[in-house]
């Protein structure tokens, strides 16, 4: 039986280091570090502008802005979603039950955690956790599947 | 669902690993079918029954809970 939407399991690797990559610097910029270079400015398309619907005045359609978020956030959706949906070595339809379980568990959890910041977070601090929750999901999967994985080839007995 | 395939694994003389490559899954997948943590799909009954040359309900068969 094949198992759909996965690449290729020789694109797992550069997403493991393309993740580790973006996972890092992600983490350093949330951490609040503020990746400032003028490389990084850069005229971008803003399709809802904050002045869109101010009388009078012309929308802010082109901006220049630094696009450190852009990047960041985009290389780790990428990169995340690439690596959960690579083809494991031995992908059969065990491996994916175990990825489809992951997933149902990650969204359960991500949102009873994204339910206790609304009821224990206020102000800013929810404002932050609700930054965090962005990714959490992705995380929450990608390690829940890793370690399903793992458990499974933990329980192998020997074979001569 | 409970299934013999250790058993008739051991009649037949095959090792989970070689099982697995005639049936084109891992060891995993056969270590969890026979520790009845993997119920597999219709399609693999069918198979791993094939390999035993024997009937899907010989090889499976439902439980009380079923």
């Amino acid at each position: 039986m094949r198992s759909q939407y996965l690449l290729p399991h020789r694109c797992k690797l550069p997403a493991m280091l393309l993740f580790a990559f973006f996972f890092v610097l992600g983490l350093v910029q949330l951490s609040g570090h503020e990746f400032d270079y003028p490389f990084l400015y850069r005229t971008v398309i803003n399709i809802a502008p904050s002045n869109l619907f101010q009388n009078g005045i012309k929308p802010d359609f082109i901006q220049r802005v630094n696009i450190a978020n852009t990047v960041l956030g985009v290389g780790f959706i990428l990169s995340a979603l690439m690596l959960g949906f690579s083809a494991e070595k031995h992908e059969d339809e065990y491996v994916s039950g175990l990825r489809l379980s992951a997933l149902s568990w990650a969204l359960i959890v991500n949102y009873l955690l994204l339910a206790a910041a609304f009821l224990l977070l206020y102000d800013l601090s929810f404002l932050s956790a609700m930054t965090y929750n962005l990714f959490t999901v992705l995380l929450l999967f990608l390690a829940r599947f890793q370690y399903l994985l793992y458990k499974s080839r933990s329980n192998l007995p020997y074979e001569e | 669902m409970k299934n013999s395939i250790k058993i008739e694994r051991a009649v037949a003389g095959i090792t989970q690993e070689e099982l697995a490559k005639r049936i084109g899954v891992s060891r995993q997948t056969i270590n969890a079918m026979e520790s009845g943590k993997y119920i597999p799909s219709t399609v693999l009954a069918l198979k791993i029954a094939r390999v035993f040359s024997k009937s899907v309900e010989s090889v499976f068969s439902l439980e009380e809970r079923d």
